[in-house]
């Protein structure tokens, strides 16, 4: 049965090696949008034309350069305070990324291992863990953001541990159950028969297995707590301005879509494309780390 | 034949069943309006809310003594007539013949008994209005006597204001309290009929209330339906489902029909002037002299607002119109700025509770990009509206840090805007350090609360606003300009102090 695990484990490296040879094309075209906008974070200092806090008021609302009114020079028109939205999107980027990648990966990690964890141990510490799960869930999330960014106050760092709070408990009840029927499987009982070590075990055996879970599981997290930090900064408890971010973008923008479409258009395709591209690529990789499908694209 | 005439005789007394039927129900129902304000009322007790949306309910339920009429005079209400007897004693006749609308007499014991308990704190929210009162005497059933601690020029004002509306006296003590929350009874133009709480609230015009003057009430019916989101209440408007909507913003004014009238509140910030850079007072004018308020009125507020400076909005007692804001002028900033000392700029922190007005974070990023040109470095934080009132309540604002609020005279009065806040107990007083200008205003405000001339008190005021002028103890921008966004068929006249009364509403047929 060990042979059983250590032959996924060869195709995994394998797969790896193929993929090298020929790019998938469901990886590739999602991966596009994705590419740009953490291009745009990265170089958003030389990218955005403009300053994305300095605006004229007197020339706010004006539209995208196609359409007739625009101010020369603003290529996707400007918001409600005359800033240029395209710089502030650029600029957004960063914020939005940095924000919501970061918290998915504390959440996605930390949720994960006590999934492994608890599943795997079960006994005193899953029943505790399992209670506190359940007691912050049962908890308004917004609720339990206000008080911790009123004690903290309300900095990128503060945001980014708040909205990992928010997400860890996902990772941790599905990564629990899965392992709680994985630890049942005969190879997992075989390498506990071997003597392997439990990390071994965990990070060798059950983590591969699950990894696509996580992965798919946190690329949905990633427009979720884009949106989530957008709540946040509604109640004043996010993103401070004039710092921009797409989340508060958007919402700034909701009461004037009637008279300027473009202000909640574009952040808002923005997040889409992004989400979505992220949610492609999430499906891409979990494809290319699943060892089922990997066995099935062998035997195929 | 006979038959025949019978059955003629049989459908004409249907028809005239029927139109008897119909008849009166429909001269019963006659108009209903439905007004929609973000949040619903916390309470129908009106001891315990000076909520601008709450006061609302009040104003239409319940009848004040004094009461301001549509131009911001003072009209007699329940009182027919008021003179003051000395310095500190006024005699007071109230209107014969008021039924609450249970058909309870309206007395002399119900106006004692709801003074008393609104001037003791714990009691009710708005102690302070009523603390300059000493004694009531009940002389007779229409006829009381106020003795007040000290000379009280404002006593026909006081009894105008939040917290003055009359109740039977049953419902004064802390079980009749907690019914009449649930359960108003007043004596008002409109009697309360129902109420789901957050869904709607519906009141009735009260046929018998004195104040109609002989003519049927236009507005028979209102409904009252909170909507918090600013789109929906615009949506609901513009499909005809409400009539009247409140907080409008601005930029909106172009898609719907509006009813504008400068408001009695002003937009302003406070700020803690307790350490430098901000105790200095070249530092409070530079900030000033580096934000454009007219561009501000006009693109971001849509020109609804008037600049303003000397601390008083334009309706107020005392209000000084030689006073002319401080014009845009950035280099200006800069000169005074490091004429302070500080050429290298300086570092200031801008609070706002989110929704305290309409585009408030905007006006604040507005405003930290206006001043980072001359070096005035402000980082902005929006905070949760419980947040700011516990901000606000403690007085923590910190040093060097500036907070919107827009304050209100319900008094209409400099007592009751600039001496409330500027007080040494006020929310802005506490951070105004006691230094030679600021203890001059805490003495002229003293003085004029008690002096009885109102030509004195006028002189006392000028000299007080011009200190607050040249100080800039506060970051003073402008005077708001109330908006209502209202159906094809209202008409009222909207008033400066936000209040929403039914008795003053016509409807077209």
């Amino acid at each position: 049965m060990a042979v059983v695990a250590g032959r996924a484990d060869e195709l995994l490296i394998a797969d790896v090696a193929t993929r090298r040879r020929r790019v998938p094309w469901p990886l590739v075209l999602p991966a596009i949008p994705v590419t740009i906008a953490v291009l745009a974070a990265l170089a958003a200092p030389w990218l955005a034309p403009h300053s994305p806090t300095s605006g004229d008021l007197a020339a706010r609302l004006r539209p995208p350069a196609w359409v007739e009114g625009a101010v020369p020079g603003r290529l996707l028109g400007t918001d409600l305070l005359g800033r240029d939205l395209l710089s502030r999107l650029i600029w957004g980027a960063r914020i939005s990324l940095l924000i919501a990648l970061s918290a998915t990966v504390i959440g996605a990690a930390v949720g994960s291992l006590i999934g492994l964890v608890t599943g795997y141990y079960r006994g005193r510490v899953d029943r505790v863990v399992t209670k506190l799960i359940d007691v912050q869930l049962a908890f308004p999330f917004v609720l339990l953001a206000i008080a911790v960014i009123a004690v903290a106050g309300p900095k990128i760092p503060v945001l980014v541990i708040v909205l990992a709070i928010g997400s860890w408990v996902g990772h941790a009840r599905i990564v629990r159950a899965l392992v709680l029927s994985l630890r049942e499987r005969d190879y997992v009982q075989a390498a506990h028969a071997l003597g392997a070590a439990t990390p071994r075990i965990l990070f060798r055996h059950l983590l591969p297995e699950i990894l696509s879970v996580i992965v798919v599981l946190a690329t949905f997290d990633v427009g979720r707590i884009i949106i989530l930090e957008s709540t946040l900064s509604f109640l004043g408890l996010g993103v401070q301005p004039p710092t921009p971010s797409w989340g508060s973008d958007l919402r700034d923008a909701a009461a004037y879509v009637r008279q300027a479409w473009w202000t909640a258009a574009f952040p808002g395709l923005a997040i889409m494309i992004v989400v979505l591209g992220l949610n492609l690529v999430g499906d891409a990789l979990r494809d290319a780390l699943d060892p089922r499908t990997v066995d099935a694209r062998a035997r195929g | 034949m006979v038959t025949t005439s019978m059955r003629w005789g049989l459908y004409l007394l249907f028809a005239a069943a029927l139109v008897l039927a119909v008849l009166p129900a429909d001269a019963q129902r006659g108009v209903e309006i439905t007004i929609a304000q973000p949040a619903d009322a916390t309470t129908m007790d009106p001891a315990r809310s000076t909520q601008v949306l709450t006061v609302n309910y009040f104003v239409n339920l319940y009848d004040t003594l004094t009461r301001w009429d549509t131009a911001l005079k003072l009209r007699p209400g329940l009182a027919t007539a008021w003179k003051s007897v000395n310095d500190t004693t006024w005699d007071i006749t109230l209107r014969p013949g008021v039924k609450f609308h249970d058909g309870t007499p309206l007395t002399a014991e119900d106006v004692k008994a709801v003074y008393e308990r609104a001037r003791t704190p714990g009691k009710s929210v708005v102690a302070a209005g009523f603390a300059t009162i000493e004694a009531i005497e009940v002389t007779g059933p229409t006829a009381l006597r106020i003795v007040t601690k000290k000379p009280d020029p404002l006593m026909p004002v006081r009894m105008a204001q939040m917290g003055g509306y009359i109740y039977p006296a049953r419902f004064a003590s802390d079980e009749g309290a907690k019914e009449l929350a649930r359960k108003p009874v007043g004596s008002g133009a409109y009697r309360f009929i129902s109420w789901t709480k957050d869904d709607q609230l519906v009141m009735e015009a009260n046929r018998d209330w004195w104040g109609w003057g002989g003519k049927p009430p236009a507005v028979d019916r209102i409904v009252w339906k909170p909507i918090p989101d600013d789109f929906a209440r615009l949506s609901a408007l513009q499909r005809s489902e409400v009539d009247v909507i409140t907080n409008v913003l601005p930029d909106q004014m172009k898609i719907i029909r509006t009813l504008t009238v400068p408001a009695t509140r002003t937009v302003t910030f406070a700020i803690n002037t307790t350490q430098p850079p901000a105790s200095d007072k070249r530092v409070r004018q530079a900030m000033h002299y580096a934000m454009d308020v007219h561009s501000i009125v006009k693109n971001l507020y849509a020109g609804q607002g008037k600049p303003f400076s000397g601390g008083l909005a334009d309706t107020d007692f005392g209000y000084n119109p030689e006073l002319k804001p401080y014009p845009y002028d950035p280099e200006r900033a800069r000169k005074l700025l490091a004429e302070a000392g500080h050429a290298s700029g300086i570092d200031v922190t801008l609070y706002a509770g989110s929704g305290t007005m309409v585009n408030d974070k905007q006006l604040l990023e507005t405003i930290a990009d206006s001043w980072s040109k001359v070096g005035i470095r402000a980082r902005i934080e929006m905070m949760e509206m419980a947040a700011r009132q516990k901000m606000n309540n403690e007085r923590t604002l910190p040093p060097n840090s500036l907070m919107l609020i827009n304050p209100q005279s319900t008094l209409l009065d400099a007592d009751g805007s600039l001496w409330r806040l500027f007080h040494p107990s006020g929310f802005q007083g506490k951070y105004w350090a006691g230094n030679q200008p600021g203890q001059r205003f805490h003495d002229l405000m003293e003085q004029a609360r008690y002096t009885l001339d109102e030509k004195k008190r006028k002189e006392l005021y000028t000299e007080a606003t011009r200190i607050v002028h040249d100080e800039k103890p506060w970051l003073e921008l402008f005077q708001e300009v109330v908006i209502y966004g209202v159906s094809k068929r209202m008409t009222f006249k909207p008033r400066a102090d936000y209040r929403l009364i039914g008795s003053e509403m016509t409807v077209a047929k």
